[in-house]
């Protein structure tokens, strides 16, 4: 895992590029919280209410929505 | 004003120059102060009497014939035309280190630095030319703390416990008022969750609220906002709003803070003067600020830099940072282009021919909405998305009364943007087609993932399709600067993007844009979903 494999592997002789590997690995983890916050939003602000299948109210939410992003 | 700079010179002569204390003042020209002194003080500059910098000794000089050099800031050199009287002083002692007469430029004026209303400006901590608080006078301070009450009962009613944070927080409590080289007000919250995902969740409902409530919202990161207020005197001010957590013993609050912290040591608030009003604060003022500033934070420090470390500014951006890459170099871009003549794209023409029937075209990138007029004019709705309002908003306000250009805030490097707003245009009318001319080229794999996503969603049900310009060779005949595009994008990686969205090209054209022998060349391709 993050960079071991190869005839390095277990000799610490690529610390440099496993560390490298392991920051980038750490920062795109640390993106997932705003994806997951983001998607979470989406989900309970929007998707519920279209499972009502209120047309008019849909709208309304979108229109919304869209005016409260900033 | 001119910006000559290459004169300058004193005009008594070096040996006339008084060297007051251990500053030893060798030179000030175009350049800027030179100064023999190494030893660390902090020195504040004055013209006429009136604090324009500040500056730390030897932190902000570069080595520069056997003494230090102190470059003027770039905000303030179209100033240096004139006459002023520099002082230099140390504002911990009050006494002044050196004052000297001197012409800067060729003009015979007193140097005024002051924006085109006349308000005198100086340098704030991160070197901007803003109108200080020690500029504006009791009428001009009222106003933001109506505006410092008001916005902390917003986000009260919003549930969070809100209280002044950062500068406003030291002056209130170091001085019981604002900081005379500050120029913003700030706040802070500690949310009662402690995962990041709740915490910007909660943030996302508090923009809501603020927004229900009639105020102008601008998110700078997924926990930071600044929320504008109207002051009684006209002005537009925006307060920034810094939301934190607690998690593991550790508060976190952003940008700055990262650090063992009780939470009794914020909650229940105490409070502080601010200019005559009570605000506010953390409970332990003493730890917070430290936490904030350090054990010395009881010093003034108009030249101030955050000493964050990187551990924490890599956490912070990992976690909440990262919608508004890109987004000065735009701003940058319309601003110096706001004379260009726009006219409509070679995209927008080859949309219209192929498709007729035509029913809502999409700019994604709309830029100055110059093909949102185009199409809106010949008849057909069309929506303008982009994520620099600057650049639509005159062509938005001429296109008021007219129900066929709509302009929409849309960020591709946010997921809730292209979500909603993609949901918004698919309910259109179709046949519908995207156009995107001249913006993944500025995107990493990231934000151009999200527009192909949005592409195919605003296209889905209908027979509509994304037509995609970019620059593919970087020429030297201003085209990439022209059009904003800077850098050239390798037509396979978008080809990898394109199939990894599951989208089909149907076609591809490469072209010179110039008769030039080094002519810049565009890739244009037309892509579906519909397979």
């Amino acid at each position: 895992m993050f960079g071991r494999k190869g005839p390095q592997a277990g000799r610490g002789g690529d610390l440099e590029k496993r560390v490298a590997a392991l920051e980038e690995a750490v920062q795109e983890n640390r993106a997932l919280n705003v994806r997951l916050a983001e998607l979470t939003d989406v989900v309970t602000e929007l998707l519920l209410p279209v499972a009502s299948r209120d047309e008019e109210k849909l709208e309304e939410l979108l229109g919304k929505y869209r005016g409260d992003l900033s | 004003m001119s910006a000559r700079l290459d004169i300058v010179a004193a005009v008594r002569s070096l040996s006339q120059l008084r060297r007051l204390g251990a500053l030893d003042v060798r030179r000030i020209d175009s350049d800027g102060i030179l100064v023999g002194s190494r030893r660390e003080r902090l020195v504040d500059v004055a013209f006429d009497g009136r604090r324009i910098w500040s500056f730390w000794l030897p932190r902000d000089g570069e080595e520069h014939e056997g003494a230090l050099l102190l470059r003027w800031p770039k905000p303030l050199r179209p100033y240096l035309d004139g006459v002023t009287e520099l002082t230099l002083t140390d504002p911990g002692a009050g006494t002044e280190l050196f004052g000297e007469t001197f012409r800067l430029g060729e003009s015979a004026e007193r140097i005024a630095v002051v924006n085109p209303a006349g308000r005198p400006l100086s340098l704030d901590k991160s070197l901007k030319l803003v109108e200080t608080f020690n500029t504006r006078d009791a009428a001009h301070v009222e106003p933001l703390l109506d505006a410092i009450e008001e916005v902390l009962g917003a986000l009260h009613r919003a549930g969070v416990r809100a209280f002044l944070a950062y500068g406003t927080a030291l002056g209130a409590v170091r001085d019981g008022g604002l900081i005379g080289h500050d120029s913003d007000a700030d706040l802070g919250y500690v949310s009662t969750h402690d995962h990041p995902v709740d915490v910007i969740r909660e943030s996302y409902r508090i923009q809501r609220t603020l927004t229900d409530m009639g105020y102008r919202v601008t998110r700078y990161s997924a926990i930071a906002l600044k929320v504008h207020v109207l002051e009684s005197d006209g002005l537009d001010r925006g307060l920034d709003v810094f939301g934190g957590f607690m998690r593991d013993g550790l508060l976190y609050l952003m940008g700055e803070i990262a650090t063992p912290f009780e939470e009794e040591w914020i909650y229940p608030l105490g409070t502080a003067s601010l200019e005559g009003r009570e605000f506010p604060v953390p409970a332990d003022t003493d730890r917070f600020l430290t936490a904030t500033y350090g054990p010395r934070w009881r010093t003034p420090d108009p030249a101030y830099k955050f000493t964050t470390p990187a551990s924490t500014i890599e956490l912070f951006n990992g976690w909440f940072r990262g919608m508004r890459t890109g987004r000065a170099g735009w701003h940058g871009y319309f601003k110096r282009t706001a004379h260009q003549a726009s006219h409509e794209s070679a995209v927008a023409r080859l949309v219209a021919e192929r498709h007729p029937d035509l029913a809502t075209y999409v700019d994604i990138g709309c830029g100055r909405g110059a093909d949102v007029a185009w199409f809106a004019d010949r008849g057909t709705r069309a929506i303008g998305l982009d994520f620099q309002p600057y650049a639509y908003e005159p062509e938005e306000a001429r296109r008021s009364g007219d129900p066929l250009a709509t302009f929409q805030l849309f960020n591709l490097l946010e997921l809730r943007h292209v979500l909603a707003v993609s949901a918004w245009v698919a309910r259109m009318p179709g046949p519908r087609v995207v156009g995107c001319v001249h913006v993944v080229e500025r995107l990493g794999h990231r934000g151009r993932l999200n527009m192909l996503r949005a592409a195919r969603m605003m296209c889905a049900g209908t027979t509509g399709e994304l037509h995609l310009q970019f620059l593919s060779h970087r020429g030297r005949d201003g085209y990439p600067r022209r059009t904003g595009a800077r850098k050239a994008l390798d037509p396979a990686l978008v080809l990898a993007e394109v199939e990894e969205s599951g989208g089909r090209v149907v076609e591809l054209v490469r072209e010179d844009v110039s008769t030039n022998p080094d002519s810049s060349q565009v890739c244009r391709m037309i892509i579906n979903w519909n397979s």
